[in-house]
């Protein structure tokens, strides 16, 4: 007689298993440039974050173009100044969601 | 389809209508110009001709695309003939030949680019502002 549910399913079936969290274990993006070009989220955030300081850098440059009166054009300096504003936005918002999400993870009651 | 498409087109939106008015502001300065530094005759018109950017195909099936300018070119209609016996530039009839520039066109055209580069910068605003409205999202 076999039961109508297997019990072991719930060890053995692929939607319970854990993932894999290799690359999210490296924090930082020292730790994860590190770590080198593996696929996992920390080198996906790292990337990120390079893209992210590639464009406050390109905004900081623009900008003392302008001050020292190097720049041409001011619709250049204003895009690459809005485009860094952005992205630090979207990078500062997406690291409040994590750090709240994982804030519910520690308050979780046992 | 990238994050700032739209904020790319519009700068590029800018771009043109800050040269638009550049090109204009030396119409209106050359108004009275009888001489060219090339020596050949008043000065004539410019007018700056704008096409849509990104010519392949990849390019027109991606978002939003930017303007370009195709080229500079010069105003091919004839110059105005004014009768100035004392001026330096009068021909032996006594008449000046001054350049094909018109002075309301110019303004009106002026008014143009201010009104279309003033059309870019809330574009550009607009697509600023939706984007913050999805980060709200998270929050």
């Amino acid at each position: 007689m076999t039961l109508p549910i297997d019990p072991s399913i719930a060890s053995s079936a692929s939607e319970w298993a854990i993932p894999s969290l290799d690359g999210a274990t490296s924090e930082g993006a020292g730790a994860g440039a590190a770590q080198g070009a593996g696929s996992g989220f920390g080198s996906m955030l790292s990337d990120q974050l390079g893209k992210l300081e590639a464009t406050q850098n390109e905004a900081a440059d623009a900008a003392q173009a302008l001050a020292t009166g190097q720049a041409t054009d001011p619709e250049a300096v204003v895009m690459a100044v809005e485009r860094a504003r952005l992205s630090m936005q979207l990078a500062s918002t997406l690291r409040n969601k994590a750090v709240e999400a994982i804030n519910d993870v520690f308050h979780t009651q046992v | 389809m990238g994050l700032f498409d739209a904020f790319d087109a519009s700068g590029s939106g800018l771009l043109a209508e800050r040269l638009r008015m550049d090109v204009t502001a030396e119409n209106l300065a050359n108004a009275q110009s009888t001489r060219s530094a090339n020596g050949a005759g008043p000065y004539k018109r410019k007018e700056v001709v704008l096409e849509s950017a990104g010519s392949s195909f990849a390019d027109s099936l991606s978002a939003a695309r930017g303007v370009r300018v195709a080229g500079i070119v010069e105003d091919p209609t004839p110059p105005r003939r004014v009768y100035d016996p004392g001026h330096p530039d009068a021909d032996a009839q006594g008449y000046v030949t001054m350049p094909n520039v018109n002075t309301v066109t110019e303004m009106t055209d002026l008014i143009g680019a201010s009104r279309a580069y003033e059309a870019n910068v809330t574009a550009m605003q607009t697509a600023k502002s939706m984007f913050a409205r999805t980060l709200d999202i998270l929050k």
